[in-house]
């Protein structure tokens, strides 16, 4: 009689498949708040002006909170203890994101760069859909923990290579362990996103500092 | 605040089952009583068919989860169910089981068994209560020690409250045949009044010296993950039960397994989990009926080994 790696798990698929659809109905009218953010970071990450693009990591940082506040420590937490510390960690990301904005703004991006990566989330924030069949459960970056460390992973790339890796150690983690959860509970659609995840950190990691 | 539909369900169910519902074999439509076994401690009936909460249980605050979940629990009651079993380690199943409870109104018929899970051997008496306050009970009927985890410091605890009338029984757990040895030698020594291990048709290692070790110390026995984690009705797939299952008192694959276990003489209850009221109502199937004799088990080996 050996362990398997589902043993050591203390939730069944659906309760976690109804986390995406609580969190999302707890925000309410809110997650349209939420889609304009998500529409503006693109705009301001293509603005000329230091200023706009300043913008671009508070509201990251936000979304960190966000997702800490609501759907790790609220939701996730109760059903999966590791998580209750990595609500903690989340909070603290968004901490080094407010200092970032501080520190220093984002560089310009690319219509083409910024369109492809987009299309990318876009769809893997669908991906929970197809696997409750509910619209209602679509994973948003900044209210979901794998889309937000995507997207962050994305974003990671308009700041030079030797900030990225500060930015990137917790997204990193996170992705790793939601990747093992996901293969625990056998939601194999559904790992493609930790795993997407992790190969974004791991790109934006390798990826060359542009030329200036 | 006005009841919600499924809470408001349960309460007209509750008085219109009323009556057949604390008599469960007359809801069961059969005349036969429960299958039970005795304590050996005290000689307290228990029905050999429990409930797990691993998993199953863990559904956090989720409003929807939790009717679907009193529906199961109401089920198993309604059918002549007794022990529900969890544990510290399970998130948020004791807090389930105790909000439940309350709300379906069955402390009384409620036989509480969870357990103490912390490797500090100080903590044992902070660790009971807030279990309490979880469920919702006063004291428990049983308490065990979750797979032996600082199990010295805590059975003395243990002890101790029981001997004041703090707690019914106490006891061990394992799993996965793990530390075997270690429970042997704990059950040679020590007061226990129950162990809990894993027995089911494919995991038969306890039979070797555990199970007569229980008899011979009179021990009472809760057999978990009885179906293997669920991975015994993947090995039976969508074969038929054999012909001569009736004859060992079993009407579905659940129930030729859990037959199985509880017919084994050892055996106090088996304790399976599930998240659906189908299944519970297969589950509770086997308190009623035949049990398979020794011949017939050996039968029933046999043909599990060949599928
Ligand atoms: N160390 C310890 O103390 C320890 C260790 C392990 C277990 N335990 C206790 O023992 C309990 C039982 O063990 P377990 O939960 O690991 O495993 P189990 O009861 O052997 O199996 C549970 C699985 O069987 C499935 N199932 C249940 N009834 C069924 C039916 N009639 N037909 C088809 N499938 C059915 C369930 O799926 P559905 O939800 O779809 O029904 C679930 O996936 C635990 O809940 C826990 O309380 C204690």
């Amino acid at each position: 009689m050996d362990y398997a790696l589902g043993d050591f798990l203390m939730f069944t698929p659906e309760v976690y498949l109804r986390l995406f659809e609580r969190t999302n109905d707890a925000l309410g009218s809110w997650l349209w708040a939420v889609v304009a953010v998500l529409l503006a970071v693109p705009v301001l990450l293509y603005q000329p002006l230091s200023w706009g693009r300043r913008l671009v990591p508070v509201v990251m940082a936000a979304g960190w909170g966000l997702t800490a506040a609501l759907f790790m420590m609220r939701f996730y937490a109760p059903i999966n203890w590791p998580v209750g510390p990595f609500g903690w960690v989340f909070a603290l990301q968004a901490g080094l994101l407010m200092l970032i904005a501080l520190r220093a703004p984002p560089a310009r991006v690319g219509l083409i760069a910024l369109a492809g990566w987009g299309v990318v989330l876009l769809v893997l924030s669908w991906v929970t859909v197809h696997e409750t069949g509910t619209w209602r459960s679509v994973a948003l970056p900044g209210v979901t923990p794998d889309m937000t460390a995507a997207a962050t992973a994305v974003l990671a790339m308009a700041w030079p290579r030797r900030w990225r890796w500060g930015l990137l150690v917790i997204p990193l983690l996170w992705c790793a362990f939601s990747a093992l959860v996901h293969w625990a509970l056998g939601l194999w659609w559904l790992l493609a996103v930790p795993v997407a995840g992790l190969c974004m950190v791991l790109t934006a990691l390798a990826w060359p500092d542009r030329q200036r | 605040m006005p009841l919600s539909i499924p809470r408001r369900r349960f309460l007209i169910g509750l008085t219109a089952t009323g009556l057949a519902a604390r008599w469960p074999q007359a809801f069961a439509g059969r005349d036969e009583a429960p299958i039970t076994r005795s304590i050996p401690s005290t000689g307290e009936a228990l029905p050999v068919i429990g409930m797990g909460t691993w998993r199953t249980f863990n559904v956090g605050t989720d409003p929807e989860l939790l009717d679907q979940r009193a529906e199961i629990l109401e089920l198993f009651f309604q059918r002549g169910g007794r022990v529900v079993d969890a544990s510290p380690m399970y998130g948020s199943a004791e807090e389930a089981v105790g909000e439940l409870i309350e709300r379906l109104d069955r402390r009384d018929d409620l036989f509480a068994a969870t357990k103490v899970w912390t490797r500090d051997e100080t903590e044992t008496r902070e660790a009971v209560a807030r279990s309490e306050a979880l469920w919702g009970v006063a004291r428990f009927d049983l308490m065990q020690i979750h797979n032996l985890l600082g199990w010295e410091g805590h059975l003395a605890t243990l002890k101790e409250m029981k001997a004041a009338g703090r707690l019914r029984y106490i006891g061990v757990t394992t799993s996965h045949g793990r530390r075997h040895d270690e429970l042997e030698r704990i059950m040679t020594r020590e007061p226990l009044d129950f162990v809990q291990l894993t027995y089911n048709i494919a995991d038969r290692e306890a039979e070797e010296r555990l199970l007569p070790l229980a008899r011979e110390r009179g021990i009472a026995v809760i057999a978990n993950r009885p179906f293997q984690g669920g991975q015994l009705f993947d090995r039976v797939g969508s074969q038929p039960l054999p012909a001569w299952a009736g004859e060992v008192g079993a009407e579905s694959w659940a129930g030729f397994f859990l037959k199985f276990i509880v017919s084994h003489p050892a055996m106090t209850c088996a304790i399976p989990a599930t998240t659906q009221v189908a299944h519970m109502r297969e589950n509770m199937g086997a308190l009623y009926g035949r049990l398979p004799d020794e011949t017939q088990r050996q039968r029933m080996i046999d043909h599990v080994q060949g599928l």
